[in-house]
């Protein structure tokens, strides 16, 4: 080969690249934006809640009809926590086993088990709600309490619909191609998304 | 009425399928579900109320929720938005293709659930400027009240409700919506992409707008919210059914709104058009990037709100009750934490159209482009530090106002870099003073005034003084109307001719703006004068001195209402009966004004190629894009000349592989092809016969395809190729990695930095490099042939035959067994067979000559039959041995009978002359 | 930038529309009475922002119609401009002084505040109840109450106002002060009047059907005459508590 060579002229304007963004998955980052407008919604319940507690009550919790402090069930919810934070890690388990290993049954198994457990901690909520002693008339803490924790029971309950579509469609495998994981991912990511929110609940409203 | 030029060859391949079903399936269909749902909801609720038991149980504002909210979804679904989506949802096949319900064919599409990005935004428009009408209609009513200075018409309740649905109205389904609709129609031409990234949720999004609108349209109907569209607590939770209406539909069009701006996100992000970088797309795009993120992060606040007063007023939380410890003021941090971010929806969405139009309409660069762009981003992200500005007065923590008036202030300084840099870009530039200039240049005047005024509203002690009275009407409506309604009906008119290919009349587009401008300036402009010297807002009786003021302030938006009529009367005028309008009216630069008025059904023949920046006026020679479009379009900005990929291969030329990578490149639209068969060391007509198989195969399928053999290396072709035209891209085609002498020697990097053009690299597999093509325009020919495979004559032969025209070989070795095809002598002459098949193959190889070879166990005819039912072939050709089986003419007949119409030859060659591999 | 054939139109039009701003500024009559000393403070700091609001005005107008009508397409002309994409010293400038002008307004925005709401020593405490639609004022002693607000002046007052249902706002033109009245918590609002004569006090919060005439009067007197009603108000609520005995009746009621 010659070792000089020669430069070919040719217009400046080559073919240029595709841009970096089209390489983002269309879906995921929907989910991104659609999770970012979900935090804002529990923000503005989380603001009305702060100055309810900070602004205007003189102590916290404060006392409800019969003199009392309002109380909540730390015990029995701090078990149902840590039922929803070992559900994230059953569906993160299940889609590493697809990812790695190809494993459709894991993939399989571990959606199973997270739904179970989100119905699990939905059960245990809706059982609490009727113990509670308090109701969302009760005060603007009965209010802050039911709107936030109702809001989360309820996008627990859209995340367990979205995870029962996936599992439906996991076991039909209509099209089981690389494309298919971006459902599963989205999913994934908003249930993710939910136990997160729910922590934050847990840490400001039941423990602070 | 098609709104869309007709499509050239669709280049996706499908077909276009119309939605079969007539407009009144569908309207029955909704109405049905909205009727169903509705009941539903009534029973649904009465159930509920009587299985738990509660008393009493009818509470009205329950039921006016829930068969609010339900109604809604009902009629989504009845309308079909969600149809595709179910069927998805429970398993059903589903063509992801399908483009049944996309683009419009008649005028019946437009009151259909449709996917086209374009009908959307033709149906956003028609709904927006409907309630801007009805809106409007509110104000003038507002107004003949005010005409006297003490109260007139109806009661103070029904004057309350008048301002409060105008000002909802005007705001969540004109304004916001207004921005969305253009940026529907007109983004996704701008970035170069075939439509938004969710067709299916930008229909859901416009239909939302149905029940959300008539929720709040019709609640006067049942006694109209009247708080205001603020809708403080504890005023609201006064309201009845009125103001439950309000606060559900709130919901739905914040909804809507919020699912088009994750649309708009992931389009921009997404699919924008190569070569467009973020800082070559238009300021249109960064406008409504950063707005839509505003939409996303800020509408939940109002959302949250408005479900906390609603709870409130009808299951009896105490979100904001006093008595039972909740916060009035926390309402309004909530609400203006979202609802101030929303002026600046309704605002960043017209800066960027007036940036397009003062470009455009000045013949000059956007002066300072970074600016704007950073300016914008910076506004949307303050933006969301101010909105106590809105509360000085509240009784709120009283730290807390001064730092909201620094940072309200700091706002000030990005607008005033904008309105700086909008006089620079028309500062030495060639203006042509249209409609949508004027509108522009009105906007920039009257944004002035009402940024002023809002300055002085940061300034605490003014805003003490002035805030409450008709100071604020006054700065609103001058920003507003100055900065979203001149905005908006500058891009209407900009963009009338790209939408419905007809010109408006400029006649009277210039008298419409004229009569609006000196009627808005003529109401408004009194109202400061009014607020500082004490007039409240929101009164429908007011002090006698004020009473001639206002009673001018009303003639005055008579003047202006006008003006409107005049713009509606030239809209539909000219849509229906105006003249028609080219592809670039304007002279713009960017993407939308390449294609043709109104755009084919997927706006673009082939993705554009961006490769400069959108305002490159003054430069001769300067591209914002390359746009491959059909000749009526045609013009000095778009391509309608293909450009040139030169295609570089050795033996690789005839290869399926490439020839796949070509005719996918071509199916883009934008190129045609010239090879160069770079002959290093061998035979260069043996080049010249694989080349022209190569050609052959392309010009069947319609591709614009030449070539030449080159001696030399691949720079020496494409050298030779770029001395008689222009080469765009280079395709390199070579063997893989490890087998390749020319990647070895690092040919793809080499070739990019002496051309500096792009290099693809096609991998082409040995076996396939040598396998002929049985593609249309190559002609197969069948060889049938015993000891005469692996004779020179077989070789000549077929070399003359390539000479004439391309061919590609099938050899079949019939071995005419008649025992069982496994013992040890049949398993010898199969071998030897073998042998003399791959002798063949390589000596025709030689020759540049494709083939490959079967062995068969039967005679002459049979494989005459497998050649023309298995093979296809065109020919069949048998190379007789002088003295072997096949020279008799029985077997001739044979193969000729098993032929049927296929052409047989036979040709006698001399079986002891082995065929040389180097045979020319 | 500025060619010496731009700086003479320039300078005119200047001239012409600073000149239509600045008489629209000064030859209508914006300004209501003065009648306290927040209003003063409040008037100065507002003519500062208007004057610095007329010069911006003035110097986008200007260069708007300047460059419409200068730099206008001939007809048929469909040349493009020059090329000019920015000019770094300019963006600075007009970035800059802005950012000076608003510091100065926000100074002393900051300082005409915390003036106007010192808190001094003797002021004198009402306290206001506003419902719909009405106001009432109850003054130091908790005896008397009035439907209006009547005031000594020269003297700081300090309103602390309750709201018995939804959000009203206390709004006096002539003193620059508004404050909203919110349920569930007391807002207070100062003002130190020094002219005699009667103001309307004005609902500034839409507050329902009567938000519109919801007003009442604040009435600033001379400290005697303040003393004076003070007094009789104060006889005339001790004798609706206990009734004047009747003529004839010579000892007061035993316990």
């Amino acid at each position: 080969m010659a070792t000089v060579e020669p430069t070919i002229s040719a217009p400046s304007q080559a073919t240029p690249p595709p841009s970096r963004g089209s390489q983002i998955s269309m879906g995921m980052l929907s989910m991104m934006f659609f999770i970012g407008s979900e935090v804002m919604l529990f923000g503005s319940l989380f603001a009305a809640y702060f100055f309810v507690r900070f602004n205007v009550a003189d102590q916290w919790p404060p006392l409800n009809s019969a003199g009392e402090p309002f109380e909540l069930p730390k015990i029995i919810t701090g078990v149902n926590t840590a039922i929803l934070v070992a559900s994230s890690f059953t569906i993160h388990w299940g889609e590493h086993r697809l990812k790695h290993y190809g494993d459709r049954k894991g993939l399989e198994r571990g959606l199973l088990v997270t739904m179970f457990l989100g119905g699990t901690f939905l059960l245990i909520q809706v059982n609490e709600y009727i113990h509670l002693g308090f109701t969302p008339q009760d005060q603007a803490f009965g209010s802050t309490f039911y709107t936030l924790t109702g809001f989360h029971g309820l996008h627990v309950f859209v995340g367990l619909t979205l995870l029962t579509l996936c599992y439906i469609r996991v076991k039909r495998a209509h099209d089981f191609t690389p494309q298919w994981s971006t459902p599963l991912q989205a999913s994934s990511l908003y249930w993710h998304f939910v136990d997160v929110v729910w922590v934050l609940l847990y840490i400001l409203v039941y423990l602070v | 009425m098609a709104t869309h030029a007709p499509t050239h060859s669709d280049p996706s391949g499908h077909a276009h399928h119309v939605d079969p079903r007539p407009l009144s399936y569908w309207w029955k269909r909704a109405t049905l579900w909205s009727a169903g749902s509705f009941l539903f909801s009534f029973g649904l609720i009465w159930f509920m109320r009587t299985i738990f038991g509660m008393d009493p149980l009818w509470v009205s504002q329950v039921y006016v929720t829930a068969a609010a909210s339900l109604t809604s979804i009902g009629f989504l679904i009845g309308i079909g938005c969600f149809d595709w989506w179910w069927q998805w949802m429970t398993g059903r096949r589903v063509d992801g293709e399908d483009h049944s319900m996309h683009g419009a064919h008649s005028w019946r599409d437009y009151f259909k659930v449709n996917t086209d990005h374009k009908v959307i935004g033709v149906q956003y428009m028609a709904i927006v400027f409907t309630f801007f009408v009805l809106a409007g209609l509110l104000a003038e009513a507002v107004r003949a009240e005010l005409f006297t200075a003490g109260q007139t018409l109806g009661d103070g309740e029904t004057y309350n409700g008048l301002f409060s649905v105008h000002a909802t109205v005007m705001i969540f389904l004109f304004v916001i919506p207004a921005f969305a609709g253009l940026a529907n129609y007109i983004l996704p031409i701008m970035i170069g992409a075939k439509d938004m990234a969710f067709p299916r949720l930008n229909a859901l999004s416009v239909w939302m707008l149905i029940p959300g609108g008539l929720m709040m349209i019709l609640s006067p109907v049942f006694g109209a919210f009247s708080a205001g569209w603020t809708a403080y607590v504890p005023l609201a939770n006064q309201g009845g059914t009125g103001t439950t209406l309000f606060e559900v539909g709130v919901q739905v069009v914040g909804a809507s709104s919020i699912a088009t701006a994750i649309n708009f996100l992931v389009t921009i992000f997404t699919m924008r058009a190569p070569g467009m970088t973020v800082w070559r797309m238009p300021l249109l795009v960064w406008a409504n990037a950063t707005t839509s993120a505003l939409v996303v992060f800020g509408t939940p606040f109002i959302a949250g709100s408005q479900f906390m007063t609603l709870f409130d007023r009808v299951i009896g939380t105490q979100f904001f009750d006093p008595a039972g410890g909740g916060d009035v003021i926390a309402y309004q941090h909530i609400f203006w934490f979202y609802s101030h971010p929303a002026v600046y929806i309704m605002m960043l969405p017209g800066f960027g159209i007036i940036s397009e139009i003062i470009a455009t309409f000045s013949r000059k660069p956007i002066f300072g482009y970074r600016a704007l762009a950073f300016s914008t981003v910076a506004i949307a992200v303050l933006g969301f530090g101010v909105w106590a500005h809105h509360m000085f007065v509240s009784g709120m923590a009283a730290w807390l106002r001064v730092p909201m008036m620094i940072t309200t202030i700091i706002i000030a300084i990005p607008t005033g870099v904008k309105i700086f840099s909008w006089l620079g870009t028309m500062w030495g530039g060639k203006i042509h003073l249209k409609t949508p200039m004027l509108y522009a240049m009105g906007f920039i005047g009257v944004f002035v005034i009402g940024g002023l005024s809002g300055v002085m509203l940061a300034v605490i002690p003014v805003d003490i003084q002035v805030t409450d009275t008709y100071f604020v009407v006054a700065h609103i409506h001058y920003v507003f109307v100055g900065g979203s309604v001149f905005t908006i009906f500058a891009g209407v008119h900009y963009w009338f001719p790209k939408m419905t290919g007809k010109m408006y009349n400029e006649t009277l587009g210039m008298i419409s703006f004229w009569i609006i401008f000196i009627g808005f300036n003529a109401t408004f402009m009194p109202m400061h004068w009014l607020g500082i010297q004490g007039m409240p807002r929101r009164v429908s009786a007011y002090d006698e001195r004020f009473e001639a003021v206002n009673q001018f302030i009303g003639i005055a938006s008579i003047v202006m209402t006008l003006g409107f009529l005049v713009f509606f009367y030239n809209m539909i005028t000219s849509w229906r009966s105006g003249p028609k309008a080219p592809w670039n009216p304007w002279r713009g630069r960017t993407l939308e004004w390449l294609v043709s008025s109104p755009p084919s059904l997927f706006n673009f023949e082939a993705t554009p190629q961006v490769v400069g920046g959108p305002y490159q006026y003054g430069i001769p020679g300067a591209r914002h894009a390359v746009v491959f479009a059909p000749e009526e379009i045609g013009g000095e900005l778009t391509e309608t000349e293909k450009r040139t990929i030169v295609v570089v291969a050795d033996e690789t030329v005839a290869s399926a592989a490439l020839i796949d990578e070509v005719r996918h490149r071509a199916s883009e639209g934008l190129w045609r092809f010239t090879f160069a068969v770079a002959n290093e060391d061998g035979d260069s007509r043996a080049a010249d016969r694989r080349l022209q198989v190569a050609l052959s195969v392309l010009a069947e399928s319609g591709i614009d395809a030449s070539g030449t053999v080159v001696e030399g290396d691949p720079f020496a072709a494409v050298a030779a190729v770029s001395a008689e035209e222009d080469v765009h891209e280079v395709m390199l085609a070579t063997y893989p990695t490890g087998m390749s002498a020319w990647m070895a020697d690092d040919m793809v990097d080499r070739l990019r930095k002496s051309t500096g053009l792009g290099v693809t690299r096609v991998v082409v597999r040995p076996e396939d490099a040598r396998a002929p093509l049985s593609l249309p325009g190559v002609s197969q020919v069948a060889v049938v042939a015993d000891e005469g495979l692996g004779t020179a004559g077989l070789v000549a032969a077929l070399r003359e035959r390539a000479d004439r025209r391309p061919i590609g070989v099938i050899l079949l070795s019939p071995m005419n067994l008649t025992g069982p095809g496994w013992t040890d002598e049949a398993e010898e002459a199969r071998s030897a067979a073998f042998d003399r098949v791959r002798a063949a193959i390589d000596g025709l190889q030689a020759v540049g000559v494709q083939s490959r070879g079967e062995v068969l166990d039967g005679d002459a005819a049979a494989a005459a039959t497998i050649a023309v039912t298995g093979h296809r072939a065109d020919e069949i050709l048998v190379i007789a041995a002088r003295g072997g089986r096949l020279e008799s003419d029985e077997a001739l007949a044979a193969v000729r009978a098993a032929a049927g119409t296929v052409p047989v030859e036979r040709i006698v060659v001399d079986a002891e002359a082995p065929a040389s591999p180097s045979g020319s | 930038m500025l060619r010496s054939r731009h700086t003479i139109p320039l300078i005119i039009l200047t001239i012409v529309i600073g000149g239509l701003t600045a008489a629209t500024a000064v030859l209508i009559d914006w300004i209501p009475i003065q009648a306290a000393e927040q209003a003063e403070r409040v008037d100065s700091l507002m003519w500062f922002v208007v004057w610095a609001s007329v010069a911006i005005f003035t110097l986008v107008t200007v260069v708007l119609i300047y460059s419409a009508w200068r730099f206008r397409a001939a007809p048929g002309d469909e040349s493009d401009g020059p090329p000019v994409h920015g000019n770094t010293k300019l963006e600075i400038v007009w970035t800059l002084v802005p950012t000076v002008l608003l510091a100065v307004m926000a100074v002393w925005a900051y300082l005409v505040l915390s003036d106007n709401e010192a808190l001094a020593q003797d002021r004198l405490v009402v306290d206001v109840t506003a419902e719909q639609f009405a106001w009432s004022f109850a003054y130091p002693g908790g005896e008397v109450g009035s439907g209006d607000l009547r005031v000594p002046v020269g003297r700081q007052v300090e309103l602390r106002m309750r709201s018995k249902d939804v959000i009203h706002n206390f709004y006096v033109v002539e003193f620059r002060v508004k404050q909203d009245v919110v349920p569930g918590i007391t807002t207070r609002v100062v003002f130190d009047p020094n002219r005699v004569g009667t103001y309307q006090v004005i609902c500034a919060e839409l507050c329902g059907v009567g938000h519109a005439i919801m007003r009442t009067r604040v009435v600033v007197m001379e400290p005697d005459d303040y003393e004076d009603w003070l007094a009789d108000a104060e006889t005339q609520v001790a004798d609706q508590a206990s009734p004047a005995p009747a003529p004839g009746t010579t000892e007061p009621a035993q316990p």
